[in-house]
């Protein structure tokens, strides 16, 4: 039976745990095919039997002085433990949220999947171009600063945004891919305590039911080590260590449950260990997901320049510059169009993250309190950086432009235009 | 504990098991009646009454053996059979109706094993007979199973 059957199965459960509370005491279902549970199976004294789903059942027969019998209180055990499972989401909501993030990850050359990551993607090869051209082919006092912060640094900080980004993959990977594997662990704790039961009343023996729950598995497949192209900036190194720790940690949880007993009540108590043994698993591999997301969030804060490239300062030009100045339209053209391009490609990784979700895409309050706010968090501080980053680097771009002009045509506008940009792009925000 | 049959209901022994035997009216015959109980801690006022309702209820157990004894007759071999064979014998000329039969058949002892573990368990053990002189058939009640009659003891 499957998580849609759930209401059917339960009351199977009902059912089966009634035959084995009666069978404590030596009551089973009449030999002769009446509705009662007859001492024995077959003496003069019984009780009424509930229906197939559990309900009513209990009128007394062949003992006029005594009471009807009531199984509420079997019928409410089971209600009790298995009320906070009925409504499970399916993670269906939180698959939007896997697919942009992992879009956004890769398109800035990370992977939260455990993939290796090429290193040809479109940000990091025309950074990489441009890189090599500043470095070998042009020399002007304004070239090392160029080279400091929008390659070195650039570098770093569009892996971290990757890094941030596989990071979020890895949450809503796991958020849409292991609720249905909970749906399916219910069903079957479910359906083995109902056959615990009915094995039990059927024979009095001892049942001995093992359960393998696949949401840890699922969920260990989710959440893996991020991978970025490339060497890593200290934040990387942080969010790598931080996925690592959480991959480790969460492949380390008990896949282990049991239905066992000699006895209604020993039966019962293992079928609500089992449950609280799922709740504990799916709660851990949560509580491991949060340490890694507000980790992330915290890394980021302690370096904030290593996330937003609008936060790393330009270093001020060399006042005591005096190499000989190389400047050639080909290849400060070349920069240009790659710089161009990397607008683009953050741009496109901008586009392909979008909103985060405001609300609980998987809620499941009963269960464990979740992911969705640390993610939220950590969603909105990627968010806003390759944002702020997209725009840094576009006055960036135009001020090597301007550089570049004013060398080729140094007049009074081209001066006055390097002078109005490196201002601005001088200006840090708190 | 009281019985609304018994009376007092004392159980003699320890905590291996304890019995209480008595004399009783059951199938239209006297006779004795011993009840085994394997965890008397466990035998409360609850088990007293449900011990009472199955002595009110006997007529049920009573049909049932006597389905049972009818059911017997009908294969040669069975030791019902075999009873009525010395029957005939000794009031029928070798000519006895299983009816005439039956109606002289009855218990001769009750043994109730209460709570003896085990999920095809006796509950019930009677020999029936007809005379206390002659032979006798052993009938069982198990849990869950019903009735079931000793084979006859095989001639040597």
């Amino acid at each position: 039976m499957s998580y849609d059957d759930l209401d059917s199965s339960i009351g199977a459960l009902k059912k089966a745990a009634i035959d084995a509370f009666m069978a404590d005491d030596g009551f089973y279902e009449d030999k002769f095919g009446t509705n009662y549970y007859y001492k024995w199976g077959w003496a003069p004294n019984g009780y009424e039997m509930p229906n197939a789903s559990g309900e009513g059942g209990g009128k007394v027969d062949g003992m006029p002085w005594n009471d009807d019998i009531s199984y509420d209180g079997v019928r409410s055990r089971v209600d009790d433990v298995v009320d906070k499972w009925r409504a499970l989401p399916t993670g269906a909501d939180a698959g939007v949220y896997k697919t942009s993030t992992s879009s956004a990850a890769a398109s800035l050359g990370a992977s939260g999947s455990g993939a290796s990551v090429a290193d040809d993607g479109a940000i990091l090869t025309s950074t990489n171009t441009m890189g090599d051209l500043l470095t070998q082919e042009l020399v002007a006092s304004f070239i090392g600063p160029m080279l400091d912060k929008y390659y070195t640094q650039f570098k770093g900080v569009s892996q971290s945004l990757g890094a941030a980004a596989a990071i979020l993959q890895m949450n809503y990977t796991m958020q849409s891919t292991m609720w249905e594997g909970v749906r399916d662990d219910v069903a079957t704790i479910v359906e083995n305590a109902k056959s615990a039961c009915a094995e039990y009343a059927e024979s009095k023996g001892s049942a001995d039911f093992q359960i393998t729950l696949g949401v840890v598995a699922t969920v260990a497949a989710a959440v893996a080590t991020v991978a970025t192209a490339g060497a890593a900036a200290p934040l990387v190194g942080a969010m790598v260590t931080l996925s690592s720790a959480a991959s480790t940690a969460v492949a380390a949880i008990s896949a282990d449950a049991s239905i066992t007993g000699g006895s209604y009540d020993e039966i019962m108590s293992s079928f609500e260990e089992a449950l609280e043994t799922l709740r504990t698993a799916v709660s851990d591999q949560e509580s491991e997901v949060r340490t890694m997301l507000s980790g992330a969030v915290n890394a980021i804060i302690a370096d904030p320049g290593g996330f937003d490239l609008n936060r790393y300062r330009i270093e001020p030009q060399d006042q005591n510059f005096s190499d000989e100045i190389v400047m050639v339209r080909q290849h400060t053209n070349t920069v240009s169009s790659n710089m161009q391009r990397v607008i683009e490609g953050l741009d496109a990784a901008k586009t392909a993250l979008g909103s985060p979700p405001y609300s609980d895409p998987t809620p499941h309050a009963a269960i464990s309190s979740g992911t969705h706010s640390n993610a939220l968090n950590l969603f909105d501080y990627t968010a806003d950086a390759i944002n702020s980053t997209l725009q840094e680097y576009s006055r960036g771009k135009d001020l090597f432009d301007a550089e570049v002009e004013n060398y080729f045509n140094a007049d009074e506008e081209n001066q006055r235009l390097v002078e109005q940009l490196a201002a601005s792009e001088a200006l840090t925000p708190n | 504990m009281e019985s609304r049959v018994f009376g007092p209901v004392e159980l003699v022994g320890g905590v291996g098991g304890a019995v209480f035997e008595t004399t009783t009216e059951l199938s239209g015959a006297t006779v004795p009646f011993r009840l085994e109980v394997d965890y008397p801690s466990r035998f409360d006022e609850r088990q007293v009454e449900q011990l009472d309702a199955i002595l009110l209820g006997w007529e049920r157990i009573d049909m049932m053996a006597r389905d049972a004894l009818t059911a017997a007759l009908d294969d040669p071999d069975s030791a019902p059979s075999a009873l009525f064979r010395e029957w005939e014998e000794e009031f029928a000329s070798g000519n006895g109706d299983t009816r005439d039969f039956l109606a002289e058949l009855k218990p001769e002892s009750v043994t109730m094993l209460w709570d003896a573990p085990g999920s095809h368990q006796d509950r019930i053990v009677m020999p029936w007979g007809y005379s206390l002189a002659a032979g006798s058939v052993v009938l069982r009640f198990r849990e869950r199973v019903g009735v079931e009659i000793d084979p006859a003891r095989s001639a040597v």
